[in-house]
């Protein structure tokens, strides 16, 4: 467990942008050996949903939040030496955003959480159109896809996408999850079966 | 609703005081009377009495105040700011009376584009980041899993090839005179062949344990003429075979140093045997051994044909092919001076080369006395 202390400094620096102090911390911490999932659910996940809840009460601005989406991107990239370990289990996993999804850090952090489990994870990242998802998903031929949306009204662009995927290739197992489904609702789901919703890194590491 | 003049004044002083927009007071000269909060805030209080073209980056020094005043819609014209880059601002110039008021506001849209494209590259490279970090471990594994196989394979192979050795050379020396002389050079190829399969696999085994980060020194003190003696006992042989001249200079009281004796004895005989292999008959190679500077330094130097400078950068690269004349048609596993680089290296000593084409290599290897290593 990363102290409180540790993630309220690490907080108050992605919010004034210091990113050679959010640096100094994940450093600190990976020295320390802390573990990756931690690093994941108790400093990036938690000040990544402090940001979004401070953006949706109006105290920063839309930059402050891409500046801190930014910052804790860059963050990812030092555990990558730790989670990266060249060996998987056999399973494959390809996680994506669906098409006009632009908040692509969710979507990253779980197809790291994989990683950390052994699969092979492919992220694609933002803004994926769905003909080069069903084209990726045909070439790496995936145990599981992965779809994070961000923002709620994107949920069309998810059902688009879902409709494509269970056309094309039936028994795929489908992974939802994201901050869209806080103000959307799961309801679209009941139309695709074998389609799972996660609500966070830890249940999703559970089911892994 | 129509705004009444106090509304207007309101929104004047917004205008004036608040917003980020920029306004200029000029006479028909162009001097600056005026300016509004944002615009001294940007570019300093001193503006007033300036000429409005001293504001801007104008490099063909082409603005003419006079063609922008009856201009319609926006101009668009960059400010120099100090201790700052230069910005751009959409300007619309109005004549009032005997004045030109200028106002100015930022390209929204160029903004947002500039912030959408900024967000898409930094994702862009911390995606390609997370791909190359992927990808590096992935081949760090592979390259593990190689050297797993080559160990083993290796070792596996020793064993057969020490058994072909024994047998050809029992056969050899027990009855090389029943034998003709055709069937005894037979026998010599079969032995020249076990003898380089033997080196390429003890090599493969090397390069294995470097790079799996087994290669261990055992440190202890030696004394760096005896190691090059110990060096020189083979290479006399070859050189003997070839017609080669070892002409050997080794200085009088040399320090006690702390090697890994075996390995520098190693790294030494690779390359007297490469410069041997690279000498025709009748050719010298000088070997001189030094001390200086609490430093030992072994050098061997041929009169082969030495290489080109393309030919050195690749010379340490293992498998590599220098194209180096051997004057015997001896063979090369391509591995000796990566393993003689490592061995140097885990000593944290120094190897150099100079050659030339047509005049000969010098090999230099430089070491503490005492290895600061193991």
């Amino acid at each position: 467990m990363i102290e409180a202390s540790i993630y309220q400094t690490y907080l108050t620096s992605l919010l004034r942008g210091e990113k050679e102090a959010c640096l100094n911390i994940v450093t600190a911490l990976l020295d320390d050996k802390v573990e990756i999932r931690e690093l994941y659910t108790d400093i990036f996940q938690k000040s990544m949903y402090s940001v979004g809840e401070l953006w949706e009460r109006n105290e920063i601005s839309v930059a402050r939040e891409h500046l801190a989406t930014a910052i804790t991107e860059s963050m990812l990239s030092l555990t990558y030496p730790h989670l990266f370990t060249g060996h998987y289990s056999g399973k494959k996993a390809i996680i994506s955003c669906t098409a006009n999804e632009y908040h692509q850090l969710g979507g990253k952090m779980v197809a790291d959480i994989f990683e950390l489990h052994g699969w092979d994870a492919h992220f694609l990242g933002a803004n994926t159109p769905v003909k080069d998802m069903l084209k990726f998903i045909d070439e790496i031929n995936p145990d599981l896809i992965g779809l994070s949306l961000a923002v709620y009204f994107n949920i069309p662009a998810l059902k688009i996408t879902l409709e494509a995927i269970s056309a094309h290739f039936q028994h795929l197992d489908i992974l939802v999850g994201g901050h869209a489904f806080i103000w959307g609702g799961t309801g679209l789901l009941k139309n695709f079966p074998g389609t799972n919703y996660f609500e966070s890194l830890a249940q999703l590491e559970a089911n892994l | 609703m129509l705004l009444s003049s106090a509304h207007s004044e309101v929104i004047l002083e917004y205008f004036k005081n608040d917003l980020s927009v920029l306004f200029f007071l000029l006479n028909e000269d162009g001097e600056i009377l005026a300016g509004n909060r944002y615009s001294q805030e940007l570019l300093g209080k001193s503006i007033v009495g300036l000429s409005f073209n001293e504001l801007l980056v104008d490099f063909k020094q082409s603005f003419r105040l006079e063609e922008y005043i009856h201009k319609d819609g926006y101009s668009l014209l960059s400010l120099s700011i100090p201790n700052a880059l230069p910005r751009s601002y959409l300007f619309k110039f109005r004549h009032v009376n005997d004045s030109i008021l200028v106002f100015g506001k930022s390209d929204e849209e160029e903004l947002e584009l500039l912030r959408s494209e900024l967000i898409n590259a930094n994702q862009e490279l911390n995606n390609l980041t997370r791909s190359l970090h992927k990808k590096n471990a992935q081949l760090a594994h592979l390259n593990t899993i190689k050297n797993q196989f080559l160990g083993m394979a290796a070792h596996d192979l020793r064993k057969p090839i020490s058994v072909i050795l024994n047998y050809v050379e029992f056969l050899l020396d027990e009855t090389g005179e029943q034998l003709d002389d055709e069937h005894t050079g037979f026998l010599s190829i079969i032995e020249n062949y076990a003898y380089f399969m033997q080196r390429l696999v003890d090599d493969f085994l090397d390069v294995s344990a470097i790079e799996a980060g087994r290669f261990q020194l055992n440190i202890a003190p030696v004394n760096p003429a005896e190691i090059l003696e110990r060096s020189l006992v083979l290479a006399r042989i070859q050189a003997e075979k070839k017609g080669t001249v070892l002409d050997v200079t080794i200085a009088p009281e040399l320090s006690e140093s702390y090697w890994d004796g075996d390995k520098i004895e190693q790294a030494l005989s690779n390359l007297l045997g490469n410069a041997i292999e690279h000498s025709s008959a009748g050719k010298s190679v000088s070997v001189t051994l030094k001390e200086a500077d609490e430093r030992i330094m072994y050098s061997v130097r041929d009169q082969g044909a030495g290489m080109s400078q393309e030919a050195i950068k690749q010379l340490f690269t293992p498998f590599s092919r220098t194209g180096a004349v051997k004057t015997g048609r001896e063979k090369s596993t391509g591995l000796g001076l990566a393993i003689t680089r490592k061995i140097i290296e885990a000593h944290l000593g120094e190897i150099t080369v100079k050659s030339q084409e047509g005049s000969g290599t010098t090999f230099t290897i430089s070491l503490n006395t005492k290895s600061n290593n193991g």
